[in-house]
């Protein structure tokens, strides 16, 4: 190799490695400033910050996050219950009847929610859900990240069930199965790895969504579960309240709440790699 | 007797190319019917079309008439006519997913044709036995299909076929890709079931059709070139 080829492919080398880290220089700082400030937060209150009620905003104390913590757990469970179904069946007609004009024009329609930005999902529930009934609720938010999450869904559903070889598709039919009896005894369980997968996308981006809150849930922190038909608190909403006001405990709570969605993410994220691997 | 399948006058496009041409064919009851010809020439797309398995490929239309046991194929429930007629493919496909038992067992329980467990253990045994399977497999039901070799899982396709007790079985070339021992296997297979239901069979080993035949159908180009009873 020339001398000059070589400094050449040496440069092309450090300019790859450099660009690199840029890139994944903003998550570690991310990752390692919640961990610092959220440790210490979670350190100094104990395991009474993921129970415990706020404190009062010139306490010395942070307090805990008990409240929205539920909240979250109720609203990510909510929205996946009413968001996977819709998506799934979606997915199917996408993939099962793809002649169809109106299968089409679902697919079309769902694919491009992926581009609606979330707030305006969530001043729609709000019109539709929250001024009729007069009060933000559970369901309110439920539904607005029900809506959000389904694209997420759908394109995990859609690409699972398409990856089923057309040879398990044939022997299904060939067996006089019907179309109903093959997606659901035949083709979900081949594809039950990327069903999973989908369903975990989706309570990882329920658990972090803050805009289609905003409008819906109405921050409940100092009170647990009342029911669907009330407000609710969520650890997102609860880290963007407590960030915008002057005390400093609540800040800190907010870095210990940061902390704890992260580690909700990275436990979903964790089991995600696992399933997706083949 | 009748014939089981009759085909007059069929012809066939995908995507406006005509694949058949004016086929007519009667496959006799209880006999095997061999359709033999190259690579190409329509074999496998008119098996399908008996079972109107065809219609999931995209942009097929097709003229003419089949009879499936008297009955115009467009008068039967599409599912039983695939129940009744039922596929077996060119490669071995069976449900990854799934056991052993649970692949057999999978079209008598979704066709709700059994009355309890032992009812559908029967029927497995029968039809492993049948496909000359149960004594390489008695052992180990619960694993997956994937610790059988190639025509291991061909035999168990066809075990898969016979569970639902078709009046007919149509074989696309099942021993295209298998070793000469597991051909002769399935040949036996098929040997033993000409009298209990009626065959047609795609092949272009025109050794095995010969050995298999009792009427022999050579189809070439989307004709049928000939239709003779081998020995005549």
């Amino acid at each position: 190799m020339s001398r000059h080829r070589y400094f050449k492919d040496k440069l092309f080398k450090i300019m790859v490695f450099v660009f690199a880290m840029a890139g994944v220089a903003p998550l570690f700082a991310i990752i390692s400033a919640i961990a610092v400030n959220g440790g210490k937060t979670i350190l100094s209150v104990g395991p009474g910050f993921f129970y415990g009620l706020p404190s009062s905003p010139l306490s010395s104390s942070p307090g805990g996050i008990g409240p929205a913590l539920v909240g979250s757990l109720i609203l990510m469970f909510l929205s996946t219950i009413i968001g996977y179904p819709l998506a799934f069946m979606t997915a199917v007609l996408a993939v099962e009847f793809p002649e169809s004009v109106f299968g089409r024009f679902i697919d079309v329609l769902v694919k491009s929610l992926l581009e609606i930005p979330t707030i305006l999902i969530g001043v729609l529930v709000y019109s539709l859900l929250v001024v009729p009934t007069g009060s933000f609720s559970a369901w309110a938010g439920a539904i607005a990240l029900a809506i959000v999450i389904l694209p997420y869904i759908y394109t995990h559903v859609e690409n699972s069930l398409r990856s089923i070889p057309a040879d398990i598709r044939l022997a299904s039919y060939s067996l006089g199965l019907s179309r109903a009896k093959s997606i659901f005894y035949v083709f979900t369980c081949e594809a039950k790895r990327g069903l999973l997968t989908a369903m975990l996308i989706g309570l990882a981006r329920a658990s972090g969504e803050t805009a289609p809150l905003l409008f819906t849930i109405g921050g409940n922190w100092f009170t647990y579960f009342q029911g669907l038909g009330k407000p609710i608190g969520a650890v997102p909403l609860l880290i963007y309240t407590y960030t915008l006001t002057p005390y400093t405990n609540y800040h800190e709570a907010a870095w210990g709440a940061s902390l704890v969605l992260l580690m909700v993410y990275l436990s979903l994220f964790a089991v995600f790699r696992r399933f997706s691997k083949p | 007797m009748n014939p089981a399948i009759m085909i007059e006058d069929l012809n066939l496009w995908i995507k406006n190319r005509q694949i058949l041409h004016n086929i007519s064919l009667r496959a006799p009851a209880y006999k095997i019917t061999v359709i033999i010809g190259p690579s190409g020439s329509g074999k496998s797309t008119l098996l399908r079309t008996i079972n109107r398995l065809i219609e999931l490929t995209e942009g097929v239309r097709y003229t003419g008439m089949i009879r499936v046991l008297g009955k115009d194929i467009m008068d039967w429930d599409v599912y039983e006519l695939r129940r009744t007629a039922v596929y077996v493919a060119q490669t071995p496909n069976p449900f990854p997913h799934m056991t052993i038992y649970e692949n057999v067992a999978i079209g008598p329980v979704l066709h709700d044709i059994v009355r309890d467990k032992a009812d559908l253990d029967r029927i497995v045994r029968w039809a492993l036995e049948k496909a000359m399977l149960w004594d390489e497999v008695k052992g180990r039901l619960d694993e997956k299909p994937g610790v059988l070799s190639g025509g291991q899982q061909q035999r168990l396709c066809i075990a898969r076929a016979l569970a639902l007790k078709p009046q007919i079985l149509l074989l696309d070339e099942p021993t295209a890709n298998i070793d000469p021992e597991n051909t002769h296997r399935i040949e036996e297979v098929l040997k033993r079931l000409r009298d209990e239901m009626t065959i047609v069979l795609v092949t272009h080993n025109h050794d095995q059709a010969m050995r298999l035949a009792d009427y022999l159908v050579v189809i070439r180009d989307g004709h049928i070139e000939s239709s003779v009873k081998p020995g005549d």
